[in-house]
């Protein structure tokens, strides 16, 4: 099946199964390393990506479902360099294995476009679909936090 | 009636203190491995850089970002250009560490066939406050407080990562996780059934170092990690005994507290 879509702001075009999830098509076909397949089954939101600049899981979507969309992992989150909330999550401690990561930086990301000023409990409930392991959440919540503040103030 | 949040008869909020101790003695020997095996390769680097330079004396060369210096002239040599004249052999260096045991084994050692005696303690007091909701049985964690002695703290923020990572999965066996199990196959095999704390259900949580040094660490330092993991759910369950709800089984889930409420009968108003 021919499926054409965006792909981090370059239309791409794949010939694949319709069934594919689209998990699998991001990292075996794109090399898209970012999102990854904790649970598979829409529990972790290790695999999180935007579509059409909505987070969803990409494990419980097929590849037929990108028809047309615009698709955005962690890798194509940043303009020229990383997103600020992807350094603010590097400087603030905010990763130890980092296998959550991708997920909960796309997610940060869209609450910061919606919220310029989250303040901790918002910032907890967003995060709430993303299981971590290893950071207690607290160094998670302070990267948002932080990179609210450095967007704020005019730093990319 | 309200039928929202319900304090505990008694003070609202309970604080519940508790006090772990674990030994750390993996982390000492690979740190200490890693020390020498490190100091070997600084040795070796002088050694290379006093060959470029026709110098004899390597106490005379210091570490400096990205290179070594020869002190007396003041001349830099690069890493890189210090490696480009390395063979490879040249760049693995190698460390040990022993752990000791007891200096004399006491009578009857079969005892300790199963393991060493344990040397270096960490040392840990944890203060939770927490709600328990009356009707519902569930427990919000509410706030958290650690001390801990790791000995020298080499990293802060590493450190805190260690702290409030394993102080969230403590929490998690206190409240949560639950493995089920029938017939030898696990019951509880994803996240909807065993169950791991998410954002919502961790307060911020604040780390204090309480720093010693260890003598015999590397550089001061003891190791960190599964002490925090010790500290909460002795402290959840101290907390709940200091509010009159007596449990004895963890994980602390709604339906056990509510039970354990009802058996008392302090339970539904």
């Amino acid at each position: 099946m021919k499926i054409e879509f965006i792909l981090n702001g370059q239309p791409v075009q794949v010939d694949v199964p319709g069934a594919t999830r689209v998990v699998d098509l991001l990292r075996e076909h794109f090399a898209l390393t970012g999102p990854k397949e904790g649970c598979g089954s829409g529990e972790c939101g290790a695999c999180a990506v935007w579509i059409d600049g909505v987070t969803k899981l990409s494990c419980l979507m097929v590849a037929a479902q990108l028809q047309g969309r615009e698709v955005t992992t962690t890798e194509g989150l940043g303009e020229d360099d990383s997103h600020q909330i992807q350094q603010s999550f590097a400087r603030r401690g905010a990763v130890q294995c980092g296998y959550c990561t991708p997920g909960m930086v796309m997610s940060g990301a869209e609450l910061l476009r919606q919220e310029k000023n989250p303040d901790r409990a918002m910032i907890r409930k967003k995060m709430s679909g993303h299981l971590c392991r290893c950071t207690g959440y607290h160094k998670v919540v302070d990267a948002v936090e932080d990179a609210a503040l450095l967007m704020r103030e005019g730093k990319k | 009636m309200s039928y929202g949040k319900q304090e505990l008869p008694g003070p609202g909020m309970h604080h519940s203190l508790h006090v772990a101790a674990q030994v750390y003695a993996q982390f000492l020997c690979y740190g200490n491995a890693l020390v020498k095996a490190c100091e070997a390769l600084r040795h070796t680097l002088y050694n290379r850089a006093a060959l470029m330079l026709l110098q004899d004396d390597i106490s005379a060369f210091a570490m400096v970002p990205g290179g070594v210096r020869h002190l007396t002239t003041g001349q830099d040599i690069s890493l890189a250009a210090l490696a480009e004249i390395m063979q490879p052999d040249d760049r693995l260096c190698m460390g040990e560490s022993l752990m000791p045991t007891t200096p004399e084994m006491p009578k009857g050692g079969e005892a300790f066939r199963l393991g060493f005696p344990h040397l270096i303690y960490l040392y840990g007091a944890h203060l939770v406050r927490l709600e328990v909701d009356e009707l519902t049985g569930q427990i919000t964690v509410d706030g958290y407080l650690a001390f801990t002695d790791a000995g020298r703290v080499l990293n802060p923020q590493n450190y805190e990562q260690q702290v409030q990572g394993a102080i969230a999965q403590g929490l998690g066996y206190a409240l949560f996780e639950d493995l089920s199990t029938r017939d030898g196959t696990i019951l509880t095999k994803d996240f909807s059934t065993y169950i791991l704390p998410s954002s919502m259900d961790i307060p911020d949580i604040e780390s204090n170092a309480v720093e010693t040094i260890e003598h015999s660490g590397p550089f001061g330092m003891k190791g960190l990690g599964e002490v925090t993991l010790n500290g909460p759910l002795p402290a959840v369950a101290a907390a709940l005994i200091h509010s009159g709800i007596s449990v004895n089984r963890a994980p602390f889930t709604p339906q056990r507290i509510l039970e354990a409420l009802q058996k008392q009968g302090a339970g539904r108003p």
